[in-house]
């Protein structure tokens, strides 16, 4: 029995954008399937770890009748990916089976029936509701999501605040060590809200959101955040905790300013984290007047010392670090410069654009 | 109701003789360190039926004078310690009157003693309580005492009594505690009639040897170490000799055998990673220390003291222990292949055939006996047509039989292509002398202190060896280079590699079999531990502080050692009476895991008044980091890599164990190979 008719190419894009949140290990078989509704001409695909779903439709040349059924997705991926662009493919299902027919191949799948795939029910109340360019919404996660913890077992930190107030959205993420914060002024006010996207949604949203203007509208549904954009409805469970108050962290009043070129900042420290201790990765920031020297060691006492010249004259600083914390931000910051507010050897820094307010990076020192 | 009335004395000391006199065992320890205390030199042990019927003690020591013999089966009667300040002080391994006493109240007691300035002997008679004036009797200087019918007062205590052959392997045991802190003693043992133990008085190693038999003795570390009061001398097993129980393990303070966790668990530590973790270490170390400084009235059977400064004891034996193992490595002084890590015996050829079998399919070439060259490209070629007519499940890859002709190939006609440069040379004038170039000093061996050995070059007499075998060549003059075994070192030099897996070398007895992985994986581990240094860890202050749940005794262990946290990296603060911030973190260590890690450091800490846990996770992952940075099972090594492997191993400390307490090498002697082959036969 016919289900559909379709290029190979308007059904491979629509499986690539949903399948990256189908995990390939499961206890419950049917979260490694796709769920696929048809009906005339259109084809609903849909993936979902019971975390997060992603949701997105196609359309086809023809489909009969209205029906559902579930595949697995790395499988009808792998398949659709190895066919030859342009082709015809014909999807017939039966009893438990579904066959591919394209040209000369087939491929008899196993199916589950679509009634059992654990759809996430919407929760009908809701909440704040904005709108902004897809590029927008992609570049602030960006812009954080390096800083989110992993496992941690304080699961608030497995994650990123999406927090609005008035017509500021504020995007923050930290995993204990560093905390990175953006802000991003919306074209209406709202209603005041703050949740935390799980990493794994966040990591998917980078994925699909597309760098144009194009708006997503988020909208808020209790313990649900609903994005919409292009043909992709993707709803995700928020984290059920209180993020940590990252006003407190972030420091005020350092006064030790230097300003360098990022680039050069990021080729020095790639270069001089060649030689430091490659399981505790310490780097020395060495402050004096006019220079800024990377120094890193490592046990067989060999040393990378790498000099820049910025603009300082105020007394001379001697600071550890994490390099990997240092290269994140300046690996995903696109300005030319960077300013670092220094306090005392001890004190968080701050890293900032210079002429912008909406970027914050408080990096904790290493005492080495 | 019922009133309350007060216990007869009898009743008394039957319950208090519940404590002390748990088994035959506990009676004839008491016994025995009472003369002891009495500065015995000769000891003989009579035992019938395990001791329940009878026990016997007899001994030359100072006796007890006429008039004192009732006094001394009195409770609360004793000789040994007068006041408080000798109860702190106390030397003797008796100090509280009661053994005596409480004894006499259960069995039939027979004291008969002489000391050196009487006429004659007494003896006094006690029977259930009852205690009979003393009368004339004959005996030398000394003492005897004669327990019947122990718990004959006493019948429900004697229903919990085991056999015969229990109660008397107790009282064995009990024995050897006794005998192996006083080499100084002559003991005898005799068990219905019958002498079973007669150890004569000798020097502390001969003792070791005599109770806890030869095969010990040989797989043992001596150890004497002193410092700020301490001293801990005894022998250490050699990680290979660990055994399933805890039977072989013996600790003295002061003289007095004692089971205490402190010591037991410094030396477990210091064991750390040269032991498989279901094995425990056996050992046999006596602790002096001002008796001041330890309290021994703790328990009524004396088996726990308690330290006033446990932390400093802790470290103290950890760090002896310690420094003995780190000697477990091939080139260690005095440790030659004999007393080695253990030579395999006959079942050898059996595990041989198996491995032949599964390498290479089955069929004639699989005639694993050939020899350990041959053998394989033989096996090798049937692969083709045996292998597919078995058709083994799962379906296997076949191989691709180049790779084993060009085994064959180097087999036949020299790897000469394959052998690094510098071997070149002495190949052109082999046979004539194989030691041209200046020997290299042995590194192994500068510690050590002795004069460095010389020996002939590795590459000529592995040429010289793989020659002689396969071309037939005038063979005498090369075997005689390289048997020349007093230039060899400990591991020899290496012949080949075996399936990927093995070194096989040839040294001074014989054939080594080193596991290529599991040595390898040592030498990186303690490559690493010396470049991370006992220095703690780079600490990394948290930007938002974790909190952990503290229970009231974890918190006051903050608070103690406060200034302890700094130095291992970890900054703590306590927030409340039941939660603790951690504020910083040692760099290395995950995050994730530092509040389960503060934990065992604070139990640690209490509990042993030092610390190790940090060492120990980081150890732990450096290990793990070694697993991964070492060569792995089928990378083909050439000979120089796998000499330069054999020098490593010789070079460092516990190379004997890779790092979960696995053998790294063995030894098959020269004499287990005759065996084989029925060679003197």
């Amino acid at each position: 029995m016919l289900l559909i008719k379709a290029q190979r190419d308007r059904l491979l894009a629509p499986l690539q954008s949903v399948i990256g949140i189908v995990e390939r290990r499961h206890t419950l078989p049917i979260l490694s399937n796709v769920l696929i509704e048809t009906a005339g001409d259109r084809l609903d695909i849909t993936a979902t770890d019971l975390e997060v779903q992603v949701r997105t439709w196609t359309s086809v040349t023809e489909s009969p009748m209205q029906d559902s059924v579930t595949l697995s997705a790395r499988k009808l991926h792998d398949i659709l990916r190895a066919l030859p662009a342009g082709s015809d493919l014909a999807m017939e299902a039966s009893e438990n089976r579904l066959t591919v027919k394209a040209s000369r191949s087939r491929f008899n799948l196993q199916t589950l029936p679509g009634r059992d795939f654990p759809q996430i029910a919407l929760n009908p109340e809701t909440g704040a509701s904005f709108s902004l360019p897809q590029g927008v919404l992609r570049k602030l996660l960006e812009r954080v999501q390096f800083a989110m913890a992993v496992q941690d077992i304080r699961f608030y930190l497995n994650g990123t605040l999406l927090s609005v107030a008035n017509s500021t959205l504020t995007v923050v993420a930290t995993d204990g060590h560093r905390l990175s914060f953006t802000q991003q002024t919306l074209p209406e006010t709202t209603a005041q809200a703050e949740v935390i996207i799980p990493r794994k949604s966040v990591q998917e949203l980078i994925k699909l959101l597309q760098p144009v203007d194009d708006p997503v509208q988020v909208t808020l549904h209790g313990n649900q955040v609903r994005f919409e954009f292009g043909s992709i409805d993707l709803i995700t469970k928020v984290i059920d905790g209180k993020f940590p108050d990252y006003q407190r962290v972030i420091p005020t009043g350092h006064a030790k300013i230097v300003e360098v070129d990022r680039l050069l900042m990021q080729q020095a420290l790639q270069r001089a984290a060649i030689l430091s201790n490659e399981k505790i990765r310490g780097v020395r920031l060495l402050l004096t007047k006019d220079s800024l020297a990377v120094v890193c060691t490592n046990n067989e006492q060999e040393e990378a010392q790498e000099e820049l010249e910025v603009a300082y004259n105020q007394e001379p600083l001697d600071i550890g670090f994490n390099i990997a914390y240092l290269l994140d931000v300046l690996n995903h910051l696109s300005s030319e410069q960077v300013a670092c507010h220094f306090g005392d050897t001890n004190s968080s820094v701050l890293i900032t654009v210079p002429g912008q307010e909406d970027f914050k990076y408080v990096v904790m020192p290493m005492r080495i | 109701m019922r009133a309350i009335e007060r216990l007869s004395p009898a009743l008394i000391a039957q319950i208090a003789a519940g404590e002390v006199v748990e088994r035959p065992a506990s009676a004839l320890k008491e016994l025995v360190e009472n003369s002891l205390d009495a500065g015995a030199s000769e000891l003989a042990v009579h035992l019938t039926e395990g001791g329940i019927r009878l026990i016997r003690v007899e001994d030359d020591g100072q006796g007890i004078p006429q008039d004192q013999l009732t006094l001394a089966l009195t409770s609360h009667a004793t000789s040994k310690i007068r006041d408080l300040d000798e109860l702190e002080q106390v030397r003797s391994l008796g100090f509280r009157g009661e053994a005596l006493a409480s004894i006499a109240s259960i069995a039939d007691v027979r004291l008969l003693a002489r000391t050196a300035t009487a006429d004659q002997a007494w003896a006094i008679r006690a029977s259930g309580g009852q205690v009979d004036p003393p009368e004339p009797a004959a005996r030398t200087r000394g003492c005897t005492i004669t327990v019947e019918e122990l718990y004959a007062h006493t019948p429900a205590r004697r229903k919990f009594l085991k056999s015969a052959a229990t109660e008397f392997g107790h009282c064995d045991e009990a024995l050897r505690r006794l005998a192996l802190a006083r080499p100084d003693v002559g003991w005898k043992l005799h068990h219905n009639g019958r002498l079973v133990r007669h150890w004569a008085a000798c020097s502390l190693p001969a003792r070791i040897s005599d109770v806890m038999g030869e095969a010990f003795a040989q797989e043992a570390l001596p150890l004497e170490v002193a410092a700020g009061g301490l001293v801990l001398r005894g022998v250490v097993g050699r990680p290979a000799a660990a055994k399933l129980g805890r039977d072989a393990q013996y600790v003295y303070v002061n003289g007095r055998f004692v089971r205490d966790r402190i010591l037991s668990h410094a030396i477990r530590q210091a064991y750390q990673d040269v032991l498989h973790h279901e094995r425990q270490p056996v050992y046999v170390l006596f602790l002096e220390l001002d008796p001041a400084l330890v309290d021994v009235n703790v328990h009524p059977a004396k088996t726990e003291v308690r330290f006033r400064e446990s932390g400093a004891v802790h470290r103290f034996v950890f760090l002896a222990v310690q420094r003995a193992l780190a000697a477990t490595s091939p080139g260690a002084g005095g440790i030659g292949l004999d007393a080695g890590a253990g030579s395999i015996g006959l079942d050898a050829d059996a595990d041989a055939d198996a491995d032949a079998d599964a390498g290479a399919g089955a069929g004639a070439g699989a005639a694993a006996g050939n020899g350990l060259i041959s053998g394989r490209p033989g096996a090798a070629g049937s692969t083709g047509t045996v292998g597919a007519a078995r058709q083994p499940w799962p379906p296997r890859q076949s191989a691709w039989p180049l790779q084993q002709a060009d085994t064959h190939y180097a087999v036949l006609f020299g790897a000469s292509d394959r052998r690094p440069p510098e071997s070149v040379q002495p190949l052109a004038t082999e046979g004539e002398s194989t030691a041209l170039r200046a020997p290299a000093p042995w590194p192994g061996a500068a510690p050590a202190g002795t004069p460095v050995p010389a020996w002939s070059d590795p590459f000529a007499s592995a040429a010289g060896l793989h020659d002689a075998g396969a071309a037939d060549g005038p063979a005498g003059q090369r075997v005689a280079a390289v048997t020349d075994t007093a230039v060899l070192p400990p591991l020899g030099f290496a012949l080949a590699q075996l399936h990927g897996i093995y070194i096989l070398a040839q040294a001074a007895s014989g054939l080594v079999i080193v596991d290529m992985h599991a040595a390898h994986e040592r030498v990186v581990y303690e490559r690493l531990k010396a470049s991370f240094g006992e220095q703690g860890l780079p600490s990394q202050p948290l930007l938002i502080p974790r909190a952990m749940a503290v229970t009231a005794l974890e918190a006051a262990a903050i608070e103690e050692f406060a200034e302890v946290f700094p130095s291992l990296g970890f900054e703590l603060a306590l927030m409340g009476p039941e939660t603790a911030a951690i504020r910083a973190v040692p760099a290395l260590i995950d995050e994730q895991a530092s509040a389960h890690l503060v934990r065992e450091l604070l139990r640690e800490l209490r509990d042993f008044g030092a610390s190790r846990v940090l060492t120990e996770r980081r150890d732990a992952l450096l290990a793990g980091f070694a697993c991964h940075g070492a060569v792995r099972a089928n990378r083909s090594l050439t000979v120089p890599e796998m000499n330069a492997l054999l020098r490593d191993m010789e070079r460092i400390e516990r190379a004997d164990q890779c790092n979960h307490g696995r053998p790294t090498w063995r030894a098959v002697s020269i004499a287990d190979l005759d065996k084989l082959f029925m060679r003197g036969e």
